[in-house]
């Protein structure tokens, strides 16, 4: 058998091995419907870096990050100064958050952690409807709080449940309030599983706001007992901004976050460029070089 | 073999090829050699002190840290600035600043911008130790005025400090880099708003 | 024992060197007049890529290191330091995560080469066994490199390894503590890792490096026909045949190897350095945190297929040595090809239907042990109750147990089935293609 064709042979069988799919979630299923904003877009990043100021940094450090380095969203020293800093601080500081970390962990159970890199910590979003970005997670989580009087600080979230962070950007969004349905075969109007799951996951897909799907399996009596749950917010009172207009707002947000995570990617991307053109030309001198001295072979 | 080795053509070739190459080189090895300069925490360290003057007694000096150095600020009452004005050029070895280092905007008798405020770095010209205070006139001798002696090799400063002749130390004690504002003195920019 | 060379040079100041120190005759031996076969084809550039990555792993790490602080406090900060603060740090960092990576992409094709022509069959033994050497060295050198971020995924990926020490009877908690240096994972143990990556490990592998290339030229390569070149000598020059001169023939041929590399290697650096989460993993950008276990704790890619092998073995008596065992055996038992292989020919272009269906189900279950230890155990599934025997219903389980016997049986069963192989004649003269 010729080399190519063993080559293409291993190359079938490793695909044909690879059954299709389908990923068991280890949680509910989010949907997540929003715009992007786009890194390049400048006022896109200042609008995020003047919420983060205004309302993350109340609890959240940026550890990593220098102020000054927010010249790269085209700010001048004055204007980060005015617009982005506390008083006290001095524009070559890195943005830490005045809160002492001690009394955060007494008031929240955990530490706040610190944001600088918290864009790039999500890996590739297995959520309904995103683009797939790992930040979709994060705008996700950002749109999922929702009123819950049980809890200590009065908040819940779609995305993480029980999470001891309170929706700061409630005067922003409004406040909403969590509908939960569940589907089981009852057998009145579901006789099986199966139409429980189709009438659930139905629902799940027609929703316009921030939903989740979840399949809880229960043994009772040695049997198991399939219930499909279907959670979506709804919106109670409004805030400040429309729900477009929030969406927009935690596109930004997440974009600067995206941003902060690693403030070199523009450059990094504009070197590269320049490497592979250098490397083509390289290549072309290199081919040209051995093809020149192979003459003597054979 | 396909005919006789064209050796001129090969270098043609081994030139045309080594301009890319020294490119890709010099591409991968600059970012190494930039790397070595000093970073963005640095630099902030390194960034301008701000000092407030406004509680600073006539015949007081501050120690300042500036860039990992100390920066003397001082007061200096009239009776010192005669004293050091009055001292001949010939026991100085350096009497106009000539072979020092101090900014342009300074005045070239009292080496400060005002006569009273002198803003001086606290490092020994010599060898780099830091000069003891010896204001009183006669501490150290009988034609002493005042001003700073190192003890590490005996270099003697005056208040304006100018290096006296027989020291060591080469050169004046080096004038930073500074701007008064208000009550605020400001080492590490000039007057002129260049950054050290 | 080396004849001693009249000196190539004519420059005095070369002349004095070469009185005094073999550099005439280390550049004839290894370079001018070492005939190599002319049929090299692509699965040969390897050799030479991965010294490249080598020198280029070396050189970033020494960056690196002038600004990275191996304290349990002060580690990941330190990382994020060397990316936004240090002028091009970033750029340093990424192509030190990503040489690893290709590293291993290079070593593995690199040994694939080996397995494909035979290059580990006699006289060249020893060339593989130093080889081996140099690849557990590897990956030792990695293990010890990845703890050093101090992320989610350094702390608990090192918890996890040092703990299959723990599996060993009767020795195995005191052992792993001992090469911890505390009770868990810790600033202690981050200091001694640091060591062994960045200077332990970099000076043995380079000794063995140099040993693998010496042990070659001492022997001559092998080529991709698997025939001896040496059998064939010009009667005057001594010269085989089939060889020509390593430079300037085969320099010139790597470079555009080398180009070529760094092409690919570029496009990874300056726009995917995460790889999808593959190169740089996103649990690590969480600062390493002792009470808080990640969901899916997996090693990086390229220890995957052993990992697979470690977690389909079930424990035996309660203990998960078995799995340890297996996993180390996996990764040993190159060691032997040598002495398995009893084919008639060493390249796989004149071994018969036989001998390439074992080596092809080899190749599958490698990649796809691989694929599946970066996933879940959960990730195809389950059986039913029924499956439970053996202590699993996972089909990724099932599934990874299956392709852990094909992976030994490529090894246990190859004395025979290289015997029994019906293999072509070889040539007398190697083919160029």
């Amino acid at each position: 058998m010729k080399m190519k064709t063993l080559i293409s042979a291993l190359i079938f069988s490793v695909a044909a091995s690879i059954p299709a799919i389908a990923l068991a979630s280890d949680g509910p299923e989010v949907k997540f419907v929003g715009p992007k904003a786009d890194r390049t877009d400048i006022q896109s990043l200042q609008r995020g870096a003047r919420l983060f100021v205004n309302y993350c940094m109340g609890c959240h450090s940026a550890q990593y990050m220098r102020y000054n380095r927010l010249s790269d969203l085209q700010l001048s020293d004055d204007q980060i100064k005015q617009n982005l800093m506390f008083t006290g601080d001095k524009l070559g500081d890195t943005m830490k958050s005045a809160m002492n970390p001690k009394d955060a962990k007494e008031w929240f159970g955990a530490a706040p952690p610190d944001l600088s890199v918290m864009a790039r910590s999500y890996s590739s979003a297995s959520i309904t409807g995103s683009s797939d970005a790992p930040t979709d997670v994060l705008a996700a989580y950002l749109r999922g709080f929702y009123r819950d009087d049980k809890r200590d600080t009065g908040w819940n979230n779609l995305v993480s449940p029980n999470i001891g962070m309170p929706h700061v950007l409630h005067e922003l969004s409004g406040t909403n309030k969590l509908v939960e349905t569940h589907y089981k075969a009852d057998g009145n109007e579901l006789k099986t599983d199966h139409e429980a799951e189709a009438k659930a996951k139905g629902e799940f897909i027609a929703a316009q706001t921030m939903s989740s799907f979840e399949h809880h399996a229960d043994k009772k009596d040695g049997k198991i007992e399939n219930t499909y749950i279907v959670r979506t917010l709804v919106n109670e009172t409004p805030g400040k901004l429309s729900s477009v207009q929030y969406d927009i707002a935690i596109a930004d947000l997440v974009n600067f976050m995206d941003y902060v995570a690693e403030p070199n990617k523009a450059k990094r991307i504009q070197i590269g460029i320049m490497m592979l053109f250098l490397l083509a030309f390289l290549l072309g001198a290199a081919i040209w070089l051995k093809k020149e001295f192979w003459k003597d072979v054979h | 073999m396909s005919g006789p080795v064209n050796k001129s053509r090969r270098n043609t070739v081994i030139a045309v090829a080594a301009v890319p190459g020294a490119l890709t080189g010099a591409a991968i090895v600059a970012p190494l050699v930039a790397s070595l300069a000093p970073s963005e925490r640095a630099k902030a360290a390194g960034a301008p002190v701000q000092v407030d003057i406004s509680d600073l007694k006539p015949g007081e000096k501050l120690n300042v840290e500036w860039r990992g150095k100390v920066v003397w600020v001082m007061k200096r009452t009239p009776e010192q600035i005669a004293a050091f004005e009055a001292i001949p050029a010939s026991q100085l070895t350096d009497a106009t600043s000539k072979k020092s280092i101090q900014p342009d905007y300074v005045s070239a008798k009292t080496r400060s911008i005002t006569p009273e405020l002198m803003v001086m770095l606290g490092v020994c010209t010599h060898l780099g130790c830091s000069p003891t205070a010896k204001f009183t006139p006669g501490e150290i001798g009988n034609d002493w005025p005042g001003g700073f002696y190192c003890p590490c090799h005996g270099s003697k400063f005056d208040l304006a400090g100018r290096v006296f002749t027989g020291s060591p130390a080469p050169t004046n004690l080096t004038i930073p880099p500074y701007k008064v504002d208000g009550t605020t003195v400001v080492i590490g920019v000039g007057q002129d708003g260049k950054e050290a | 024992m080396a004849t001693k060379h009249a000196s190539m040079f004519t420059n005095p100041l070369l002349k004095w060197v070469d009185d005094r120190f073999p550099l005439t005759g280390m550049i004839k031996e290894h370079l001018t007049e070492y005939y190599a076969p002319k049929n090299f084809n692509f699965w040969y550039y390897f050799g030479s890529l991965a010294l490249l990555v080598l020198v280029l792993q070396i050189v970033t790490g020494i960056f690196l290191t002038m600004n990275y602080k191996p304290d349990a406090a002060y580690a990941f900060g330190s990382v994020e330091y060397i990316m936004r603060d240090v002028d091009y740090g970033w750029l340093i960092r990424y192509m030190h995560s990503t040489g690893a990576s290709m590293f291993f992409i290079v070593v593995y094709l690199h040994m694939c080469r080996g397995l494909m022509y035979g290059s580990y069959r006699k006289p060249r033994e020893l060339l593989w066994i130093f080889g081996m050497l140099i690849y557990l060295c590897l990956m030792a050198e990695a293990f010890f490199g990845y703890l050093l971020p101090w992320g989610q995924m350094s702390f608990w990926g090192a918890q996890v390894i040092v703990n299959i020490f723990s599996a060993i009877p009767f020795v195995g908690p005191d052992l792993a503590v001992w090469i911890r240096g505390d009770y868990s994972i810790g600033d202690a143990t981050l200091n001694r890792f640091f060591a062994f990556h960045v200077i332990a490990l970099p000076l043995v592998l380079i000794g063995l490096v140099a040993a693998h290339i010496l042990a070659l030229h001492e022997v001559g390569s092998n080529n991709p026909d698997g025939i001896e070149i040496k059998k064939n000598k010009d009667p005057k020059t001594g010269i085989p045949l089939d060889g020509i001169a390593f430079h300037p023939y085969y320099t010139v041929k790597d470079i555009v190897g080398v180009v070529v590399f760094l092409m690919i290697f570029t496009i990874i650096v300056f726009f995917l350095p995460d790889m999808g989460g593959y190169f740089l993993e996103a649990n690590n950008f969480i600062p390493a945190d002792p009470l808080k276990t990640p969901a899916h704790i997996a090693p990086v890619w390229y220890f995957t297929p052993y990992y697979s092998i470690l977690r389909a073995i079930p424990p035996l008596f309660g203990s998960q040595f078995p799995g340890v065992i297996g996993m180390g055996l996996a990764t040993m038992i190159f060691f032997a090809l040598p002495w398995l292989d009893r084919g008639a020919v060493k390249s796989i272009r004149y071994r018969g239907t036989l001998y390439k269906s074992f080596f092809a189900m080899f190749i599958v279950c490698f990649i796809v042990l691989g694929y599946l230890g970066v996933k879940p155990t959960s990730v195809w599934g389950q059986f039913g109750d029924w499956a439970s025997i053996l202590d699993t219903k996972e089909r990724a389980t099932w599934v990874a147990r299956i392709l852990t016997i094909g992976y030994f049986a490529f090894f246990f069963l190859m004395p025979w089935y290289t015997k029994a192989d019906k293999t072509k004649p070889e040539p007398a003269r190697v083919t160029m293609h």
